[in-house]
């Protein structure tokens, strides 16, 4: 468990990468739960990648990386980019109970009634 | 710190002020073994509980000139060579405040330093104030014992911010040490326990350390008749299910929703006129620090409001139901209209003066009633709210052990609704604790979607919870249920005159314990208890020769009978307002024999209970 500190005190994206992906090695040993805990950090991995690539896409630098998947779904609807959403969802296996819910709270703040109708 | 809000403790059964008065001269000895005037700096986190000790002219009198709060600023406005009484926990990062504060002053005026450290003197803290270069220009480093406070007229508390996490997550065993001592300084005060029980592997640590103190500090050598006729120790680990309940006793509820603060409680109140006598004033416990320029007139005004026994409204109120604080507050009003009234009435010179002797209390009376008024229909708002509802029920079904299924779904449900972390983790908890475990699967599944909702580092909070028991994936049978028949814990008749009334229907498995205790069937629980962690004890401790517990000498009026016995419970690891509720219904109850006080290291709540083990880092710490 101590790795884990290490990889919380990160500089950067890459750096972060870097320092998840060297615990993600740790902990993928014998036991089961390591195991599991070894996919989450690779999985946090392909997160910080996708939204950085999603931030050069809409050139925001700075808006996703590192906040959760949930945050960064809204994020992307509330900005109106359904379609990141999406893929966001699908690359995560978001539930569609939580999506439901992220989108009603996301389109009801940003007051994007016609979107809400729609769905 | 004003000097009109110490708790009054004059109805306390055994003599708490006493009990005060030994922290008050602790603090004077430091204050005085600095000579002259002095600025003091205060730990912020000790701002609340010293004021409970000591009020504002009391530090005046001994030369206080100034307080200020510690910070990593530099100290403005004091001129060369003064004093500077610093008064911290020994705690490493006031240890670094104090040095960079240190640095920075020293480049504009030097002063003189002097560092208290409470509990006591810590090598770690000193090796840090070296590293850093600032030993040096200390004079001196002593200790200040404060652990005990009485925050009530029954209710003592070490307010040990991180004694739960220390114990249960770092295996830290300095907490009980402290405790100890604690309970050796009420030993010297009000005499040798006769009886010690327990239940717990920390109580018994304690009880075990309590033996030895007693023969090193030659304890029996104190001529002092018993007081306290006896000690219950519980660790929290004990009983895990009442806090991660929703307290529903007034009290419980201004805490789960306000945050209850040494005694304080802060609530923006509707504010009609500018009180004009001294009293009324919000007066905050920094007040005397540096509050700026009185506020001018608004509609909302943050108000602090203290909450004791002292008041008299209050302790009426306190342990209700909510539901019953409603029609309390309004039969209260009725009662103090129709006393106004009699200010009609009144015709002769000496009715009026009979009036007029009872008009401070009644308008003190008149303004706590507002207040508490105004308290009550913001938590009344909360309370009816369907989600609140939802919520309770979710509680309760748990506890009862029914629809599993539905339960887990709603936790799902708010994980998806994005509803504050803290209400997820201590549901998740609840369910966890009274399921023995949650099953591997379940187990991953809420870890996947807490992470994915609240962020990655969450993943370092679930394993702390794991860590301290909190949260488990189950190995063994749950045996909740068990414990569940034979405590009671489940009673949902109203009116019953049972404890089970502070959580609606739940009766907390903690107070069930000190109930059998006192009736003197622990023994024979001591099977039903052996699913719960940690050793049942009792043991008598000798008594120096030529004394006797108070209670078993005749009072004043001679009658052998009238007397109470005291009965001191410790909660180690925290207690929360629900809890002493139920003591308090305990001990006021017709076959009751006994008075009981409560202490503990901390007064929580369930959340500020899953919070100390939160783990703060990278950009959680920053929030």
């Amino acid at each position: 468990a101590k790795i884990m500190d290490a990889f919380t005190n990160f500089v950067d994206v890459p750096d972060a990468i870097a320092k998840l992906r060297a615990a993600a090695d740790d902990f993928n040993v014998s036991s089961k739960d390591f195991q599991g805990v070894s996919r989450l950090c690779e999985e946090q991995v392909e997160l910080l990648q996708s939204q950085k690539a999603a931030e050069e896409h809409s050139g925001d630098g700075g808006s996703l990386t590192f906040s959760s998947v949930s945050d960064t779904i809204y994020t992307l609807i509330s900005s109106g980019d359904f379609k990141s959403a999406e893929r966001f969802r699908s690359q995560f296996k978001v539930t569609d109970k939580k999506f439901w819910w992220i989108k009603v709270k996301a389109l009801g703040v940003s007051r994007n009634w016609e979107g809400l109708e729609k769905f | 710190m004003s000097a009109n809000y110490l708790p009054n403790l004059s109805k306390a059964c055994i003599n708490l002020v006493a009990l005060r008065d030994t922290a008050r001269s602790d603090l004077i000895t430091v204050l005085d073994s600095v000579r002259g005037g002095k600025v003091l700096v205060l730990d912020p986190q000790l701002i609340g509980t010293l004021s409970l000790v000591a009020e504002a002219s009391l530090l005046k009198e001994h030369g206080v000139e100034k307080i200020m709060l510690l910070s990593a600023s530099h100290i403005e406005g004091v001129e060369a060579n003064k004093n500077v009484v610093y008064i911290v926990r020994a705690a490493i990062p006031n240890m670094r405040s104090i040095a960079t504060q240190i640095h920075l002053t020293e480049a504009s005026v030097s002063l003189k330093y002097h560092v208290f450290l409470i509990p006591r003197r810590s090598l770690i803290c000193e090796r840090v104030l070296e590293d850093l270069g600032v030993l040096d220009s200390i004079q001196q480093i002593g200790e200040m014992q404060l652990d005990l406070i009485a925050f009530d007229d029954d209710v003592l508390s070490m307010e040990m911010e991180s004694g739960f996490r220390d114990m249960a997550l770092d295996g830290d065993k300095t907490t009980l040490y402290y405790v100890t001592r604690s309970i050796m300084k009420l030993q010297a005060v009000f005499g040798v326990i006769p009886t010690v029980m327990g239940k717990g592997s920390q109580a018994k640590f304690v009880s075990e350390m309590m033996k030895r103190m007693h023969k090193e500090l030659e304890i029996d050598s104190l001529n002092v008749n018993p007081e306290i006729d006896g000690i219950f120790l519980i660790d929290r680990d004990v009983d895990l299910f009442t806090p991660m309940l929703t307290q529903l006793t007034y009290e419980g509820l201004v805490d789960e929703i306000f945050g209850i603060k040494n005694g304080f409680v802060e609530v923006e109140l509707e504010v009609k006129e500018q009180p004009k006598d001294k009293q009324a004033q919000p007066a905050a416990a920094s007040a005397s620090t540096d509050t700026p320029a009185e506020q001018t007139r608004s509609l909302l005004q943050k108000t602090k409001v203290p909450l004791n026994n002292s008041n008299s409204l209050y302790s009426e109120i306190r342990d209700l139901s909510f539901t019953q604080v409603g029609p309390t507050l309004n039969k209260k009003a009725v009662y103090i209209d129709e006393n106004y009234k009699e200010r009609h009435q009144a015709k002769t010179v000496s009715e009026i003066r009979e009036f007029m002797k009872k008009l401070p209390n009644l308008q003190e009376e008149h303004r706590a009633l507002g207040i508490h008024i105004n308290i009550a229909e913001k938590i009344s708002k909360i309370v009816r709210d369907s989600s609140f509802r939802r919520h309770i029920e979710a509680e309760q079904s748990i506890i009862a052990g029914e629809s599993e299924k539905e339960n887990l779904e709603y936790i799902e449900e708010i994980i998806n609704r994005q509803e504050p972390l803290g209400k997820v983790l201590r549901l998740l908890c609840l369910f966890s604790i009274v399921n023995n475990g949650l099953k591997q699967k379940q187990y991953e599944l809420f870890r996947r979607e807490i992470m994915q909702t609240y962020g990655f580092e969450t993943i370092l909070t679930l394993h702390n919870l794991e860590k301290s028991g909190l949260l488990k994936r189950s190995e063994s049978k749950p045996y909740f249920g068990a414990l569940r028949k034979s405590m009671r814990l489940v009673d949902d008749k109203e009116d019953s005159g049972d404890i089970s009334y502070t959580f609606a229907g739940y009766a907390p498995l903690s107070i069930r314990i000190i109930q059998s205790a006192l009736r003197g069937q622990l023994g024979a629980l001591e099977e039903t208890l052996k699913v719960l962690p940690g050793p049942q004890f009792a043991f008598q401790q000798d008594l120096p020769a030529g004394v006797r517990p108070v209670s078993q000498m005749p009072d004043l009026s001679g009658t052998m009978q009238s007397r109470k016995k005291v009965l001191l419970v410790y909660f180690i690891g925290g207690v929360s307002f629900a809890e002493i509720a139920a003591l308090r219904l305990i001990a006021r109850q017709d076959d009751s024999s006994y008075d009981i006080i409560v202490a503990s290291t901390k007064l929580i709540n369930g959340s500020s209970l899953l919070e100390s083990v939160y783990e703060r880092v990278g950009l959680l710490a920053g929030q």
